[in-house]
């Protein structure tokens, strides 16, 4: 075997251990959600808090009203996709770990466009800034196949280091030539170059369609096509894969720039349908919190669309924390981490090895 | 610019990686790739910047990073051996979580918290005189000089003793190990715990030589630098103080290359950049930059293997 630095081969298909009944596994999963909720309730009461009450606080601040589930949507609308953006490669075994960094891309490809074409009809100019947030998260994420074809070059290292690249581009746009001068951001795309709003007076606007789309469509690729029977194909055992004459070029190359197009997507939506410009923090980890979101769907592009609006509510919910309780908005965070930890600590969520070729 | 200025603060910048870095270095040898260690330098910076509110003392706060390194390094080490979760996932959902409790608890217990203390530089006689780098080598704080001395400690300790040598054969060959009458789960729980409270004296020296007090994700990313600076340095300590020097530069010039006239055009984030795209550069020419064989791999057992 050639020597190489690419980590030990992992298995990104998620399986069920083969003794454990699915109703066993859900019990565990239920189990590790209240281990999550009652190991932040004393994180909580820590904080000085009511945790009941700061609990109740989450829940309205998620789902008390119509505006406030619109909020969620809002927020669950890129989530669904950083989770795609993890999900697809991770269903072929390679880390992308980098939908933060092609999220921040998609979002400042399409901020420039969207500040230089400023003739063009809005509509268009839409259009083709959510179209070149897509393409450029998707060449960014190829950055990582590419070296990961040519030179073996470990994709976990690749992609977390483009997250960092990608966070310094977007603050070059921001500070830059492109700056608004009066707070830190990029002016403002013009008027009218939106996403309109498709549930009136809520944030929900038409990237939650896109990114339902986008995950139909990788439902679609997965399980109905040759190209996504390769993919999975190659998460279970990539030697056989080879064997049976798939193209892992084609297969790497696929599943970065699918995953990359979702995550650029997920920038471009937050460009132009929520903040109309490139703000600092654009992104409150999504990219990293997708992989959470991947991780519960067990990889199943459908089962991330609930998985999504779970994350969501709990992100949305918590910044109704300092108003309710006085405590951190940060406090989602540690839920939504302990949970996916102790979920994968009782080996719910399994990544496992391929078996011995 | 001047020369030692520019020295001066990049020895100040980079020792908090440096740290990190030889923390990681161990873990690695044995097997275990801690991506968790951004979360472990921003628990440990937490850790030391609680110790200076309470007691405004330097040498406590400093050593606050040892119980904040070996809680975080139980919980990762349970993770990793004795569950053996992916280490990737486990390590990257760790961050969030660290990055989570240490905000929450900075809202609650440090914000506002005005003492700003650092340790002062204690000149070497003699040495600190040679010119250019002796003032910036040669007087600094106690934290830094700790550190190069740790960089010598780890050296010889991976390379001399047997504990080095064990930690190498599980990282490459637990099986073999096993075999040969090696405890390789406890050899990793060891390496993950001391990793991390070297990695957690990296947070805490960011706090107490450079800022002087705690902020919401006061790290940002610097642990992700030492996972690049580890792989750069091949796991060798000695180059790795060369590799977090290499990122102390960058982080020095940027802030000196914005008065230089001639190169006043080019953006500051690019000098920001440039160790992650080195390191990138460095990932890909895979001459020499293999991982130890089995980073990344839960141990289940000889017959699991």
């Amino acid at each position: 075997m050639s020597v190489t630095n690419e980590l030990q081969p992992h298995v990104a298909t998620i399986e069920t251990p083969r003794k454990q009944v699915p109703l066993r596994s859900a019990a565990t999963s239920f189990v590790s959600l209240v281990a999550a909720v009652l190991l932040t309730g004393l994180l909580i009461w820590v904080l000085g808090a009511n945790p009941v009450q700061a609990y109740q606080g989450l829940l309205s601040g998620a789902l008390g009203s119509g505006y406030n589930v619109g909020l969620t949507l809002t927020v669950a609308t890129p989530l669904m996709l950083t989770g795609l953006a993890a999900a697809i490669p991770f269903s072929a075994r390679l880390w992308n770990v980098g939908g933060e960094g092609q999220l921040y891309v998609g979002a400042v490809a399409s901020v420039l466009v969207a500040l230089t074409f400023v003739h063009l009809p809005a509509p268009v100019l839409a259009a083709l800034a959510v179209i070149s947030g897509i393409l450029a998260g998707a060449a960014w994420a190829m950055i990582a196949g590419l070296l990961r074809i040519l030179v073996d070059a470990n994709e976990v290292i690749v992609t977390l280091m483009l997250n960092f690249i990608a966070l310094d581009a977007a603050d070059y746009v921001i500070t830059g030539p492109w700056a608004q001068n009066v707070s830190p951001q990029t002016r403002n795309i013009p008027k009218g170059v939106t996403l309109p709003t498709i549930w009136p007076g809520t944030t929900v606007n038409l990237g939650l369609v896109l990114a339902l789309l986008f995950a139909v469509l990788a439902f679609v690729l997965m399980r109905n096509t040759p190209l996504g029977l390769s993919i999975r194909a190659t998460g279970f055992n990539s030697k056989a894969a080879r064997l049976a004459g798939f193209s892992i070029t084609r297969i790497t190359l696929v599943a970065f720039g699918a995953a990359g197009a979702c995550a650029g997507l997920a920038g471009a939506i937050e460009v132009v349908g929520v903040y109309h410009a490139l703000v600092p923090d654009l992104s409150a980890n999504y990219g990293y919190i997708g992989i959470a979101v991947a991780l519960l769907a067990r990889l199943s592009p459908l089962w991330i669309i609930p998985s999504a609006i779970f994350f969501a509510a709990i992100t949305v919910g918590g910044n109704n924390l300092t108003a309710t309780s006085g405590i951190s908005t940060s406090t989602s965070l540690i839920i939504e981490a302990v949970f996916i930890i102790l979920l994968l600590a009782f080996h719910v969520i399994r990544l496992q090895r391929p078996r011995a070729s | 610019m001047n020369i030692t200025t520019v020295l001066t603060s990049a020895v100040t910048l980079m020792i908090p990686v440096l740290w990190a870095s030889l923390g990681e270095t161990i873990g690695e040898e044995a097997g275990v790739l801690n991506i968790g260690v951004e979360g472990v330098m921003l628990s440990g910076a937490f850790a030391a910047a609680l110790g200076l509110h309470f007691t405004q003392d330097l040498a406590v706060s400093a050593l606050m990073a040892i119980p904040a390194g070996l809680l975080v390094g139980c919980i990762l080490s349970y993770l990793y051996v004795s569950r053996g979760t992916d280490q990737i996932v486990t390590g990257l959902l760790f961050n969030l979580l660290a990055l989570g409790t240490t905000s929450a608890l900075y809202e609650k217990y440090l914000t506002g918290a005005g003492q700003i203390l650092t340790f002062n530089q204690v000149e070497i006689p003699v040495v600190s005189r040679i010119p250019i780098i002796g003032s910036a080598f040669f007087n600094q704080t106690i934290p830094s000089y700790a550190a190069f001395l740790t960089a010598g400690v780890v050296f010889y300790l991976l390379r001399y003793t047997w504990f080095g040598l064990y930690l190498r054969i599980v990282g490459e060959r637990p099986d073999a190990g096993e075999a040969a009458g090696l405890d390789v789960r406890a050899l990793r729980w060891g390496a993950v715990v001391v990793g991390c409270t070297l990695a957690a004296f990296g947070g805490a020296s960011l706090v107490l030589i450079q800022t002087g007090g705690f902020v919401a994700n006061i790290t940002s990313g610097q642990g992700f630098i030492a996972l690049a600076v580890v792989i750069l340095c091949r796991w060798n300590p000695l180059w790795i103080i060369a590799g977090a020097g290499l990122f102390g530069l960058a982080d020095a010039l940027q802030f000196q290359l914005q008065s230089v006239s001639s190169l006043s055009g080019v953006p500051h984030d690019l000098w920001l950049a440039v160790p992650y795209i080195v390191t990138i550069v460095a990932v890909s020419s895979a001459k020499g930059s293999r991982y130890p064989a089995a980073v990344g791999v839960p141990y289940r057992g000889r017959e699991a293997a």
